[in-house]
């Protein structure tokens, strides 16, 4: 939760106004020189970054571990300006696609009466959540406040909203594995008979199939003929055949990653958002 | 039967499927299906590792931190999981700390989970768990590197404004090392930056709760011991609710997700004996 008072917002106006200029001086700054120190406060961040995590902490902490949080309020901070940025974007597009009653203009409505709302009432579920928002009129309806308005918002609204449209998944997935799924090679069909093994051995209905191979003997030892149980075909093709694989591609993507992120410390980059300007 | 009938099984209308789908989703909901539950190697180390963990009497002032990447979307699957686990921490007295790097998180965790729970089981705020809160997803590698070293540091203060340090269940909470365990709960890649930056010799236990179509991926962490129990999606909070014998909504999603499974494979199947009975067709014709 923000802090309150006058002492914060006083904070929290001069920290604006500080990014702000410092903004405003890259922009005026020459394309070089912004350049110049965009890739110096870059390399900066990741040095600290890299020395942090190789410089030897016997103890568990070195000189730099201490500045830890100063660096994630720097990080929040940043982060902060970014969102403003897509938010910023994201207005500005619909209000044009609106007054400029574009194709689809009735969804950038929804879109920006949506944004105001959840704003105004996230903001004042922080600040003032007993405000009264509706008053009570007649026997139509009561009065509402906002922090009732914002869970009535977020609660019956976008939290439904979001669980539904994921939902919907499910329908096309079941309708494109019914229409995909067709045994026209040996490689379709290997890969179809572990999908179905590993799906089958995931559920009840599935591990109920082969329950009646028990996993002992009537000597109480261990019954080789277990293996066959659905669950534990199922297990073994996810530990020993698909975690190779996983392992295979997670080295060749921590290595690719290991590439970019070099690329991007040393701001070797190029291309959008780098060197071309959009 | 003849080419068209076998054309027919492999042109099922769409709006046929989804009807159909949709019954085999709403009927387990509201009928209890008496399925048989098996839980799944994962799903009983994930259990066995917290029983542990609340066996150790080493633990008692120790907290467990819940991290909570999901959001309203993939509730269906990970609110379950974080149910059932809530409810395994509270019949256990284990104390607890939430965190979140997701803006959404917070309000659904806390309303529609960690509170109804706390009021039935007799939890305490601030002497039996605490709400860390939400940090932005741009500081996130930077507040698990910091929970290592300085956990009042780097989280400072709760969901509402209050410091940490003033709260009971924290008295003791410093470093990694009063840390008993961490449960990720999260349909999005959050697993690496814990066991690169937080975890030493896979101390505290790392226990994973992912949608269900991120769980293969994480298989070689749970090969090599990292990942020392996961919940695979609504399967895995099913799991979890027939090991604490708290059958709940998991549970009936559970058997829904059987059904649905089952009707998937029938689909298939079907497809499939129509495609190859075309197949056949068209060669007789041919010769």
């Amino acid at each position: 939760m923000p802090g309150h008072g006058a002492a914060y917002f006083g904070k929290l106006a001069f920290g604006l106004v500080v990014m702000f200029a410092i903004l405003a001086g890259l922009q005026a700054a020459p394309r070089r020189s912004r350049k110049i120190i965009i890739a110096f406060f870059t390399f900066l961040g990741g040095l600290y970054f890299a020395l942090e995590f190789f410089y030897p902490a016997p103890s568990g902490e070195n000189f730099l571990t201490g500045y830890q949080p100063l660096v994630a309020g720097l990080g929040a901070v940043i982060g902060s300006f970014a969102i403003g940025l897509g938010v910023f974007s994201l207005v500005q597009l619909h209000l044009r696609t609106l007054s400029r009653l574009r194709p689809g203009w009735g969804y950038s409505i929804v879109l920006l009466v949506s944004f105001v709302a959840m704003t105004v009432f996230g903001l004042m579920n922080e600040y003032s959540p007993n405000a009264t928002v509706i008053p009570t009129v007649g026997g139509l309806w009561q009065s509402q406040n906002a922090h009732g308005m914002f869970r009535f918002l977020f609660s019956g609204g976008l939290s439904n909203l979001g669980s539904a449209t994921f939902s919907i998944i499910a329908f096309y997935i079941a309708s494109a594995a019914y229409r995909a799924f067709r045994l026209r090679s040996i490689e379709a069909t290997l890969l179809m008979a572990a999908a179905l093994i590993v799906m089958v051995g995931s559920v009840s209905f599935g591990t109920a199939l082969t329950a009646g191979i028990h996993p002992k003997l009537t000597d109480g030892s261990e019954n080789p003929w277990a293996n066959l149980r659905i669950e534990n075909i199922a297990q073994w093709l996810l530990m020993e055949v698909n975690t190779p694989a996983q392992r295979g591609i997670l080295f060749g993507l921590t290595l690719g990653l290991l590439a970019t992120s070099l690329r991007y410390w040393l701001s070797l980059e190029r291309g959008a958002y780098f060197d071309k300007e959009l | 039967m003849n080419s068209t009938l076998w054309n027919r099984l492999q042109t099922i209308d769409r709006r046929i499927i989804y009807a159909v789908l949709l019954l085999f989703i709403i009927i387990p909901l509201f009928i209890d299906i008496p399925l048989p539950t098996y839980p799944s190697k994962q799903s009983q180390d994930f259990y066995d590792t917290l029983e542990k963990v609340a066996a150790d009497k080493g633990n008692a002032n120790k907290i467990v931190i819940v991290n909570g990447m999901w959001s309203p979307s993939t509730r269906g699957e990970n609110q379950w999981q974080a149910e059932a686990l809530i409810t395994h921490l509270m019949q256990k007295h284990l104390h607890f700390a939430t965190l979140t790097f997701d803006t959404q998180n917070d309000t659904v965790m806390q309303t529609s989970v960690v509170e109804p729970l706390a009021k039935k089981y007799g939890y305490v705020y601030g002497r039996d768990y605490v709400n860390w809160g939400y940090r932005p997803n741009a500081v996130y590698v930077i507040t698990i590197k910091g929970l290592v070293t300085n956990i009042p540091g780097t989280i400072k203060k709760d969901a509402h404004g209050t410091p940490i340090t003033s709260f009971a269940v924290m008295k003791n909470v410093k470093t990694r090392s009063d840390v008993a365990a961490v449960v990720d709960i999260t349909p999005v890649e959050s697993t690496e930056t814990w066991l690169g930056l937080f975890e030493q010799n896979n101390s505290p236990p790392y226990l994973f709760a992912p949608t269900a179509v991120m769980a293969p991926t994480y298989y070689p962490y749970l090969d090599s011991g990292q990942i020392q129990g996961m919940l695979t999606g609504i399967k895995g909070a099913g799991d979890y609710e027939g090991l604490l014998h708290t059958k709940s909504f998991g549970s009936r999603i559970a058997s829904a997700l059987s059904l649905v499974y089952a009707l998937i494979i029938l689909l298939v199947i079907i497809g499939n004996v129509g495609h190859f009975a075309t197949r056949a067709a068209k060669r007789r014709e041919a010769s």
